[in-house]
């Protein structure tokens, strides 16, 4: 693998992992707020 | 959805501005463009530093004050503190592959940072563990406050050792030895990181809240841990006591 392919999948790992984290954080509140009733 | 704020916003323009300032980066002489993964690598471990002092701050508020916002804090600080640890372990490993030739080996750094994961993770583990919110709450303060004994562990593992990995360029004392173009790539993009980390801190703090809401109408002290489905067994004819 070429030393361009690893600094893009180090840097596709970092962006993605961290829209993955904040995007499950917005469906655990969503979820949470189905269970509590609110709109 | 939370509403999108002015943090929020700013995240992503650091991280675009962050991301413009790699591709434009002066190459490395040694490492050629494989150094470039530093500029993700190094903030996501700074981030992690600065997600467990916070937890440490917050668990002592907790323990002084017994004011719920600051558990929800130490809570959110340890669980993002948690996936930039994590971040950091595996950007270090896609850039240990080309460089070492290993994913992992036994360094002191790299075993100190993964026992300093594995031990926030026990932290989030203890706290599903514990159904009181008060005693959750004291318990998870303490362990807070004890586990951040690893972070100085963790920094100055390539002093007190004799590591594979590299001493310290930046967070040492003396002047940084990076060349300051480099140094200025690092620093827009631990700007950038900081920004990320308020973002999703701020956002999980709003969940702690959000879960405290929910439980404070749900739990009593009486109440059966997990349901009577999972009471132990009894031998036919006998009688619980």
């Amino acid at each position: 693998m070429s030393d361009l392919a690893w600094v893009v999948l180090g840097l596709s790992i970092a962006y993605l992992s961290m829209a993955g984290y904040l995007l499950s954080l917005e469906v655990r509140r969503r979820r949470l707020d189905d269970a509590g009733g609110w709109p | 959805m939370t509403r999108f704020r002015s943090t929020d916003a700013l995240a992503l323009v650091l991280l675009a501005v962050g991301f413009a300032a790699i591709v434009a980066a002066p190459t490395d002489a040694l490492q050629g463009l494989l150094q470039r993964l530093m500029y993700a690598h190094v903030p996501a471990a700074w981030l992690a530093y600065l997600a467990f002092a916070v937890t440490l701050v917050a668990s002592i508020g907790w323990l002084r004050t017994r004011r719920a916002r600051w558990d929800h804090l130490a809570v959110g600080a340890v669980e993002v503190g948690v996936f930039f640890t994590g971040l950091a372990l595996v950007l270090g490993s896609v850039w240990g592959k080309p460089v070492w030739g290993v994913w992992w080996t036994w360094d002191a750094r790299l075993v100190t940072t993964a026992l300093l994961f594995l031990v926030y993770l026990g932290y989030l583990a203890l706290r599903r563990a514990t159904e009181d919110p008060r005693a959750r709450a004291n318990r998870a303060a303490v362990l807070g406050i004890i586990a951040f004994v690893q972070v100085p562990i963790v920094h100055f593992s390539v002093v007190w050792w004799r590591t594979l990995h590299q001493p310290a360029t930046v967070l040492r004392p003396g002047h940084p030895t990076m060349d300051h173009t480099m140094l200025a790539v690092l620093v827009v993009n631990v700007a950038a990181y900081t920004a990320v980390f308020i973002t999703l801190l701020r956002r999980r703090i709003a969940l702690a809240r959000r879960e405290e809401e929910l439980e404070r109408g749900r739990w009593s002290p009486t109440a059966p841990v997990a349901g009577d489905a999972v009471e132990a067994p009894l031998v036919e004819g006998e009688h619980r006591v």
